[in-house]
């Protein structure tokens, strides 16, 4: 399979916490992959670093075989990869469909676009992917007044109207009630179908099984399991990384 | 079926026509009377608009918070100032000339400034114009000291032709400056404003378009600060005073911040303001930093967006929503 992530002996530390051990990750064009792990284990550190956010003290990043290890957030997100935040960061005075339209702005899209496809029809079928339209009038609505299923889904959003290659969720499901879920799993299923590398970061285990075709467990900024759900759910590793010595199941 | 139009109505509000009737009365206010003291309050009212503009293109707009703007002003003022009386360059090739090296300054102010964020850059902009107001009376045979350049050719001799040149130096300004904001460049602008780390991750060179922001403003700041000083035919170290920068913050604050028009509005109001303030000169300082504060506290839109409600973003809105309209009758969800 083609890869278009490499991550290779990825190490950073902050003061004496070692956020990320020597991480090595492979990651094929067109794969989604769920990357788990208890709180404080490395893995929105580990994002911060794919895209530019954080420099790491030692180890490389490529992405298509581009080394993206020193390049600025901006440029590596020009190169197609597209991230959204644990903590949605939309542009709070701007209207769902501005807040969207930023990204066709960027150098990405606008040279991908030099015979002028507008601006606004990309936004439109960027918010339409992520079926925050219909209903039309969401678009007219400051990102600010949007409910949080839909602000979660405006990050994804403004990530797809970038047309990346590789996109990185941070916590999708995070916060998310009973009928939004199952609205955002659809969503994240067919970006994945549409030929999107899917990361994703989640907590929500019995969520994440359903999508994933491989899973990644971190620990203390170390790798300490990867394979399908299925494999990971009878990992006694994982198993007492999540829930301690006295074991049990994952996926309850 | 959405009705397109009742959206596109509330999110622009219909300033057009408010617009028109304050342009007409603006034009023809010399026919009712040529006193000069009622004009040179107007004239100084159209200078304070486009400073106070250029700061609402940083602050309200990129989101900027810069406490400094009278550096642009005053810079540009002594450009314009030592060009004209060194020089004897005729004042309306020094205005521009002086925004121009607004520009430069600005691009060099912002240079250390944009690595520092919120209120560490607020703090920060602060001290650039203080250093140089200390320099100027410290170096009083380079830069002038206290007394400044004085005798400076003035705009014209007859007042009417000064206050038309400043109406249509506040009308272009005002008029760029909000194409500016409403462009796909102001979308940029506001998209940092709101949020930086998101707009880096969207793919925008947030460094590059503050930089333009900074430009941007200090070029308009540049040209306001030198008609000031050929206004006054005399320029001072009292241009890098906070004061200038707090009143361009309180026009802005009083039209409404990010709106940049508001910032016309809030100029005349300022101006009625001051004349009411004459006799406690002393306390304007004071009445100006209370005024900001309670705008702040109860108007946050200013008193343009309070009056006219329905217009919940500010500028009217992008442009591109326009296109939006246009296509209104094949748009279907």
């Amino acid at each position: 399979m083609d890869t278009i992530l490499e991550v290779k002996n990825l190490n950073k530390r902050f003061g004496g916490i070692v956020a990320v051990d020597n991480f090595n990750l492979k990651v094929g064009r067109g794969e989604i992959i769920g990357l788990v792990g208890p709180n404080g284990a490395g893995k929105t550190t580990f994002f911060n670093l794919l895209t530019g956010f954080l420099k790491p003290d030692s180890g490389d990043v490529f992405l298509k075989g581009i080394k993206t290890t020193k390049l600025k957030p901006h440029k590596i997100a020009n190169l197609g990869m597209a991230r959204t935040f644990q903590i949605v960061k939309p542009f709070k005075g701007m209207l769902a469909v501005e807040n969207v339209a930023v990204a066709c702005m960027s150098d990405r899209v606008r040279t991908a676009n030099k015979n002028g496809d507008d601006v606004i029809s990309k936004a439109l079928e960027s918010l339409r992917r992520v079926q925050i339209i219909p209903p039309a009038e969401n678009m007219f609505k400051l990102a600010s007044e949007l409910s949080h299923g839909y602000s979660k889904r405006l990050d994804i959003a403004r990530a797809l109207a970038l047309e990346p290659e590789i996109l990185l969720l941070d916590e999708p499901f995070g916060g998310l009630g009973l009928k939004e879920t199952p609205i955002m799993q659809s969503v994240i299923k067919r970006l994945h179908k549409d030929g999107i590398t899917v990361i994703i970061i989640e907590h929500k285990l019995r969520e994440l099984g359903k999508l994933v075709e491989r899973l990644v467990v971190m620990n203390f900024g170390e790798k300490i399991a990867e394979g399908t759900p299925r494999e990971i759910s009878n990992n006694q590793r994982v198993c007492e990384a999540y829930l301690g010595k006295e074991g049990g199941s994952l996926f309850a | 079926m959405v009705n397109m139009a009742d959206y596109i109505k509330r999110v622009r509000s219909p300033r057009l026509t408010l617009i028109i009737i304050l342009l007409f009365l603006i034009t023809i206010f010399p026919i009712f009377t040529t006193n000069y003291y009622v004009l040179s309050i107007l004239i100084s009212a159209n200078v304070f608009a486009v400073f106070a503009a250029s700061w609402d293109m940083l602050a309200g707009v990129t989101g900027q918070f810069s406490f400094g703007q009278a550096l642009f002003f005053g810079v540009a003022a002594y450009m314009s100032g030592a060009l004209n009386l060194f020089l004897g360059i005729p004042p309306l090739l020094t205005i521009p000339l002086g925004g121009a090296f607004g520009v430069v300054v600005g691009f060099l102010v912002g240079l250390p400034s944009l690595r520092l964020k919120g209120r560490f850059f607020t703090i920060t902009s602060l001290i650039f114009p203080g250093i140089l107001s200390v320099l100027i009376v410290e170096y009083p045979d380079l830069l002038g000291g206290e007394t400044g350049f004085y005798g400076l050719a003035p705009i014209s001799s007859e007042i009417w032709i000064t206050y038309y040149g400043s109406v249509i130096l506040m009308l272009l300004s005002v008029f760029i400056l909000t194409r500016i904001a409403t462009s796909n460049i102001g979308l940029i602008f506001r998209s940092i404003r709101d949020d930086e780390d998101a707009a880096e991750a969207t793919g925008i060179n947030t460094t590059k378009y503050k930089f333009l922001s900074f430009a941007i403003s200090g070029f308009f700041a540049g040209i306001a600060g030198g008609f000031q000083a050929h206004l006054l035919m005399f320029v001072g170290p009292y241009v890098f005073n906070i004061f200038y920068s707090l009143q361009a913050m309180t026009i802005a604050a009083l039209g409404g911040i990010g709106t940049i028009i508001g910032a016309v509005g809030g100029s005349y109001l300022m101006s009625i303001l001051n004349e009411l303030l004459r006799d406690v000169v002393s306390f304007r300082v004071i009445i100006t930093a209370i005024i900001l504060l309670l705008i702040f506290r109860f108007l946050p839109r200013g008193i343009l967006r309070t009056i006219t409600k329905q217009c919940k973003v500010p500028l009217g809105m992008w442009r591109g929503l326009k296109k939006l309209r246009s296509k209104e009758d094949g748009y279907n969800p």
